[in-house]
């Protein structure tokens, strides 16, 4: 599969199936592992980190561990297109700015990948679509038991698997859910339901994980410690304290619906002719216009489009998939105007109602 | 573990060299690592690889702090480097810098123990001497509360358990 077989399709994880799609719109499970005989990645000179993507591929392609895999070389690539793999969650923003020996192998559905040479030597990854932290989890597990027999981790008694960064120490996991909380937001909740996600230890972040912006009131909660519990104590918790804020979140749109069903109804119905009709459109406009037509589509208000179609929408509008996908420059008012015609593409069959 | 040189004491210096980029790992006894003139205290001037770490975990004073100036045996970062960079340089810096990550990991997790999947090379022996600790543990609980009948039980299902396995490295 090339990035240009890539551009045309989507990761399973965005289809919209999968348990409360109208709340949770991904599950993502991450496991940190690193070989016994290498320095870590920031410590290894060129010749070392190809050593180490050798031997990572190698490892992956004879577990068959991904199933008919790709691998990308990232250092080959121009940043634009690094780029494009992040709006895809396939890599993250450290692999984006670094030229340095790099690659991330991904399965045919994009549901399961393996970074190599990120901040460790591997990252684990594997998405689905909605809440399935079990299952996801459970992906993830067979990835790494099937790894594991072909290379030799770093690996302590007492300490678990041992990362480059001591906070992923232990068990390497990191499960998180992407969570779309208009509700709270809305009802002015918002604050207090964060505070209590991170009082019971949990982390909230943004849209594209550590340090970015909550865009689109998307909200990305995960574990914070991964030392002294096992992996399902912890998918657990995430699990239980994540269920309580769907419950809060179906509350609050509850309240909406009884007291401000007309106002509610005007601003979806809005965003749903913005996105259709309009000529010039920037990334978070996109984001805010799917983030209220979700929120119709949960409330009963539209129907004639799906979750899969507007989770492809927050994808295909990033800057790197319109560069991409229209060929346009990155520069505006150009990229703004190819994104605003993606987009009415990608609605054109589209008969809400 | 017995000595990898003599192969009739018991191991007590763990000893870790680096050399045109190969790694070599020795546990040795105290006798062994006196002939191969490896001490407790790398002398000044020596070569910075084959600094040595004297002592296991086990006799590592929980209080105590590595200097910023400890160096990993291994891949040679230094303990104040970390400190600034929040990374540490390879899989044996866990072990260079232990009595100090000891600490540093409980305040992040809350423990220092790992709790969660074991390689399956591993599983066997991790699997029983968790089971030990965890007796461990409720032996500790049942003497706390004064709970003697239940205390001989769990004491006995330790025993069993070590002579099964033979003499515990934990002593």
């Amino acid at each position: 599969m090339t990035l240009d077989e890539m551009q045309d399709r989507l990761g399973c994880w965005l289809d919209g199936s999968g348990p409360s799609p109208e709340i949770v719109m991904s599950t993502r499970v991450r496991l940190a592992r690193n070989f016994r005989d290498h320095r870590f990645v920031h410590r290894s000179d060129e010749h070392e980190l190809r050593q180490i993507l050798e031997e990572a591929v190698h490892g992956v392609r004879e577990s068959r561990a991904l199933d008919g895999e790709t691998v990308i070389w990232t250092h080959e690539i121009s940043e634009a297109d690094r780029r494009f793999l992040m709006e895809r969650h396939l890599v993250s923003s450290e692999i984006v700015s670094n030229s340095r020996p790099a690659a991330v192998i991904v399965g045919p559905d994009e549901c399961v990948s393996v970074m190599v040479n990120e901040e460790d030597h591997l990252r684990i990854q594997t998405m689905q679509s909605g809440f399935q932290p079990s299952k996801t989890w459970e992906m993830a597990d067979e990835i790494d038991s099937g790894l594991e027999k072909r290379l030799a981790y770093a690996f302590s008694e007492q300490w678990g698997y041992l990362t480059a960064c001591p906070t992923n120490t232990g068990t390497g996991l990191r499960v998180s859910v992407l969570i779309h909380l208009p509700g709270l937001v809305l009802t002015g909740q918002i604050a207090r339901a964060l505070k209590g996600i991170a009082q019971v230890g949990l982390a909230v972040r943004g849209l594209y994980g550590e340090g970015s912006e909550a865009m689109g009131n998307f909200f990305q909660v995960s574990n914070q410690t991964t030392l002294g519990q096992s992996e399902s104590e912890i998918i657990e918790s995430l699990e239980r304290v994540t269920r309580q804020v769907i419950e809060h979140e179906g509350r609050a749109r509850r309240i909406l619906l009884k007291d401000a069903k007309p106002q509610i109804e005007d601003k979806v119905w809005r965003a749903f002719g913005l996105l259709k009709y309009g000529r010039l459109m920037r990334p978070p406009e996109v984001m805010n216009l799917c983030s209220a037509i979700r929120l119709g589509l949960g409330l009963g208000m539209l129907s004639g489009l799906s979750y899969g179609l507007l989770n492809g929408l927050m994808v295909l509008s990033q800057p790197a998939h319109v560069e991409r996908i229209t060929g346009s420059p990155p520069e505006e008012p150009q990229s703004n105007a190819a994104r605003a015609g993606l987009v009415r593409r990608l609605l054109q069959n589209c008969d809400a109602c | 573990m017995l000595c990898e040189r003599c192969g009739k004491e018991t191991a007590t210096v763990y000893y870790t060299d680096i050399q045109e980029g190969k790694l070599t790992q020795l546990h040795l006894c105290k006798k062994c690592a006196d002939e191969l003139g490896i001490s407790h205290q790398a002398s000044p001037g020596e070569f910075a690889i084959s600094n040595l770490l004297g002592g296991m975990l086990d006799e590592a004073d929980e209080t105590e702090t590595e200097a910023t100036a400890a160096r990993c045996s291994v891949c040679g970062l230094m303990y104040g480097e970390f400190k600034e960079a929040g990374r540490l340089g390879c899989p044996a810096c866990y072990g260079s810098f232990a009595a100090s990550l000891k600490d540093l990991l409980r305040r992040i997790h809350g423990s220092s123990q790992h709790e969660g999947k074991v390689p399956s090379s591993e599983v066997g022996l991790v699997a029983e001497r968790r089971e030990v600790r965890r007796l461990r543990d409720d032996l500790q609980k049942a003497v706390d509360a004064e709970e003697f009948e239940r205390a001989a039980e769990i004491r006995d299902q330790l025993r069993a358990l070590q002579t099964r396995s033979g003499p515990s490295e934990e002593g």
